[in-house]
């Protein structure tokens, strides 16, 4: 163990090895991808595939981890961001870095042995969850929004942390992906606009997401043993298991069988 | 080129527990398991989906050899790939007892890449290979669509709870 | 869920080597090299049938990339959706719908109703 992650001993003999084993894709790098990057070069990863395919804007800046002023001037690519906050804390990193939309280029994802998803909206969750099934490959998933005010009642923060591991529920068992809210984001096509974000709460959700990438690894508590769905409410300040949970207890994932993975084969009728 | 395997924890555990089990005379269990396959940046992944493990009657008893299976326990397999119709390929999959790294014996160099090689004559679309278990780690060689040899697995993942990388 | 061997018969008559692939829970049909209706461009393209209720719409007919359809005076534009990914592959989709309760051959055929 090294200087560096002495303070880390407590992740296990063999954390360092297995931190530096593994790779780490993380697919978005705005208000929650950004954090993540950053939490997971200091921790010591050393293989990462990560995408994204804008560039920095000045209403990033108020969320987005690593984003200077000069980035905003230079229309810099958040991707070249991400790999400078990276490279600023693991100067020998692998970082493979896709400035493109995952679905162009999908194959540096499926050599993840993690992914960390941070997309907007339910169709892309939608879409990398059924890529990272289809080749075994557990999803971290979070999320935040701010529902706005209503009756002269604050707006409410809340969001969710989201575990899909292939084997185990998958988001539409879990009730987050569902036919009404896909129906509902289809119909706003087009009329998406700027939704309200903030850093604080994107905090929570990407530390709380890298905590629990990393207890997968390294068994650290030896009790993480089931799917993971929290639900952040951002206006009392708590993470706690979705009520959901409660309900499907023994209940296995039947929308990703494993007979059904890996490259796509259709069957002639 | 690389080649992953990734494996599903309850399915290594299970094979795990399946091949320590004893036999009236085998030293050593042989199963077979599935897999599918998949195109990653530069190489393929080799996605284990099930797993069978020979039935206690069809070992033929040779004290030269931890484990020999007969010509009928070698048919199942043919049939299973026939019955897949080239969507799956199969694993011959045994376990070597002590911990650590490990990889063939000359009786594994000698037999199974002669059984991998029949497994591809039946099933020549899917991806075939072995893999050798140990209590805590695992070797694992493929042989993919269009190669004419077995390579060796980079990396082996164990999917669940918790993860486990093999390198 | 298979699916009803009679409207897969029926599709087979409009075209001849349909394939299936399931994926999320969802089986989608695939219409391999289908040759759109005359005026489109391209002409010849590859089809996925969604033949159950999807994000609002009944039915989903989607495009191995974007068509355009003969110039009529009058007709407007195809609402074209963003891109979406199905069986590792990118497709294209127009906003159209179907009504609830129709055999695949009658859904495809009111989804081409709109190349016409």
């Amino acid at each position: 163990m090294s200087e560096r992650t002495s303070r880390q001993s407590f992740l296990g003999p063999n954390s360092d090895q297995i931190i530096q084993t593994a790779t780490v894709g993380v697919v978005g790098l705005g208000g929650g991808g950004s954090h993540i990057v950053q939490q997971l070069a200091h921790i010591g990863f050393q293989n990462y595939v990560i995408y994204d395919h804008e560039v920095i804007e000045d209403s990033n800046l108020n969320r987005l981890i690593g984003g200077t002023v000069v980035d905003v001037e230079k229309k810099q690519q958040k991707i070249q961001i991400a790999i400078r906050v990276i490279k600023g804390l693991q100067l020998a990193a692998n970082i493979k870095a896709v400035p493109a939309r995952w679905q162009d280029d999908p194959l540096p994802l499926r050599t993840c042995d993690i992914v960390f998803g941070c997309v907007d909206g339910f169709a892309e969750r939608r879409e990398l969850e059924i890529t990272t099934r289809r080749y075994l490959i557990p999803l971290i998933d979070i999320g935040m929004d701010v529902q706005p005010s209503v009756e002269g009642q604050p707006p409410r923060i809340g969001g969710q942390v989201i575990l899909s591991m292939p084997g185990d529920l998958c988001m539409t068992c879990l009730g987050f992906l569902n036919e009404k809210t896909l129906a509902k984001e289809a119909a706003r096509y087009g009329a998406v606009g700027n939704k309200p974000q903030v850093v604080w709460p994107n905090g929570v959700l990407a530390s709380t997401a890298v905590g629990i990438a990393v207890d997968l690894l390294t068994d650290w508590t030896r009790s993480l043993r089931r799917s993971v769905y929290l639900s952040y409410d951002g206006n009392s300040h708590m993470m706690q298991p979705h009520i959901r949970l409660q309900f499907l207890n023994g209940e296995t994932c039947t929308h990703f069988p494993l007979g059904n993975v890996g490259d796509p084969v259709f069957k002639a009728l | 080129m690389t080649i992953q395997l990734r494996i599903p924890r309850l399915l290594c555990e299970h094979m795990r527990a399946d091949l320590v089990r004893p036999h009236c005379f085998a030293t050593e269990r042989v199963g077979f398991a599935r897999v599918m396959t998949g195109t990653i940046d530069d190489g393929s992944v080799v996605l284990l989906t099930s797993y069978w493990p020979v039935p206690d009657d069809l070992y033929v008893d040779d004290p030269d050899v931890g484990a020999r299976i007969n010509g009928e326990a070698i048919r199942n397999t043919m049939q299973d790939i026939l019955n897949g119709g080239g969507r799956y390929g199969l694993l011959h999959v045994h376990m070597h007892l002590r911990k650590g790294h490990t990889g063939m014996s000359r009786t594994d160099l000698t037999e199974i890449p002669k059984l991998v090689q029949s497994f591809r004559n039946v099933g020549v679309k899917a991806a075939h290979g072995l893999l050798i278990l140990t209590p805590d780690h695992a070797f694992s060689m493929a042989l993919l669509p269009g190669m004419e040899a077995l390579h060796q697995v980079n990396k082996i993942i164990v999917v669940g709870y918790p993860m486990e990388i093999l390198k | 869920m298979p699916l009803p061997t009679d409207q897969i018969d029926e599709l087979k008559l409009i075209v001849a080597n349909i394939a299936v692939c399931d994926e999320g829970g969802v089986s989608f049909i695939l219409l391999p090299s289908f040759k759109l209706p005359d005026g489109c461009t391209p002409r010849i393209v590859d089809l996925l049938l969604c033949p159950v209720p999807r994000d609002g719409y009944e039915s989903r007919l989607f495009f191995a990339e974007r068509v355009q359809p003969s110039e009529k005076l009058g007709q407007p534009a195809l609402n074209w959706n963003g891109s979406v990914r199905i069986a590792e592959r990118n497709w294209q989709a127009f906003s159209w719908r179907t009504p609830a309760g129709l055999r695949f051959a009658q859904m495809l055929s009111i989804h081409l109703k709109a190349l016409q």
